[in-house]
């Protein structure tokens, strides 16, 4: 877990980058809310009890070819709006629902945390306004385009969690 | 046998007037329309000089095939077919019943993105209203009462963060929000 810095907080960039590890996750430039889903499993070490969507902090220009280098971005890049967060945070029915923070002792890795007691429903609406307000940023020509790795952060490996496909 | 395609909203009227005219029948397997020259009064356009109306044999028929571009829950309906969970499926099921309606009459004069099925892999499906600043989905889980709605809108168009359970939902009022 990392330094927990709250949705309006000092010291973080305006924005951040979530890697598209699944084809699924975003389809003709449309990112879908499974992109931002949080990953249950980084609940059980987290003493808030939070769910993580991990993201890399982008705090110089060479965070976004850092991110679209790694495996995890294969499928492209999402860059989110802090003020997005903090839109969310202030609204009356997801007041507080996120925390975005950086992960100690790595320079730009952070998490947007879901806290615990949000509801499944909610936990998916928050999901797509951040999917509908980001940016897509397809991988540069050349990029391996297959599916698999971990969520987008600059580290190896990741925690993602499993995308969804289309019933059709 | 020729086809013609036609748009679905000429449909209706394609049957009111095969209904109305002495001579006509309609046949509405496959909307296949059947121009019956040896009915009394029957004149089919042009064809008063042709060999058809010279000998009283009946004219071929024509197909009608709708164009199906019209309405944006057109692949919804296979789509549920395929979800894996049976509760969820039948939720599935129950929304589209009551929306596809609402969709279609909001469809008449605008054109709509279509509405897609996802079916995800912890067994939960959603059907999602995808526009460029505007999404709504409904969201179906294994136990039924953890589904819903959710409209989220971009804060350019309001910045709307709205969710409700799918009973009493007035849907109406959700087909407005994201497609007017």
């Amino acid at each position: 877990m990392g330094r927990n810095v709250g949705g309006a907080a000092p010291g973080l960039p305006p924005t951040c980058l979530r890697g598209l590890r699944k084809k699924s996750w975003a389809e003709n430039g449309i990112v879908v809310f499974e992109a931002f889903m949080p990953d249950d499993n980084t609940a059980a070490s987290r003493s808030d009890g939070g769910a993580e969507t991990s993201v890399n902090w982008e705090d110089d220009d060479t965070v976004l070819p850092d991110t679209q280098r790694h495996s995890n971005a294969a499928h492209g890049v999402a860059r989110v709006q802090l003020s997005e967060i903090r839109r969310i945070n202030n609204a009356p029915n997801t007041r507080d629902a996120l925390l975005a923070e950086r992960t100690a002792g790595d320079p730009h890795h952070g998490n947007i945390v879901y806290r615990r007691d949000l509801a499944k429903l909610h936990r998916k609406m928050i999901a797509t306004a951040l999917a509908l307000d980001c940016t897509f940023i397809a991988p540069p020509p050349g990029m391996n385009q297959s599916d698999g790795g971990g969520i987008g952060s600059g580290r190896p490996g990741g925690t993602g969690r499993s995308g969804s496909t289309p019933a059709a | 046998m020729p086809v013609m395609p036609v748009h679905p909203c000429y449909i209706e009227r394609i049957a009111y007037a095969a209904d109305t005219s002495a001579g006509k029948r309609k046949f509405f397997d496959r909307l296949q329309i059947v121009f019956d020259a040896t009915a009394p009064g029957a004149q089919a356009p042009g064809a008063a000089n042709s060999s058809a109306a010279a000998t009283g044999a009946s004219t071929p028929p024509f197909e009608v095939e709708p164009l199906r571009f019209a309405d944006p829950t057109l692949a919804l309906h296979a789509s549920i077919e395929k979800l894996t969970n049976a509760s969820v499926r039948e939720q599935a099921r129950s929304v589209l019943r009551d929306l596809k309606p609402i969709v279609l009459v909001a469809a008449k004069n605008k054109d709509l993105p279509s509405l897609r099925a996802f079916e995800h892999e912890d067994g939960s499906a959603s059907i999602e209203w995808a526009f460029s600043k505007k999404r709504l989905t409904f969201s179906f889980e294994p136990d039924p009462r953890e589904s819903g709605w959710f409209f989220v809108s971009s804060p350019e168009v309001g910045g709307v963060l709205a969710s409700g359970a799918l009973s009493g939902m007035q849907l109406k009022l959700l087909v407005d929000w994201a497609a007017m």
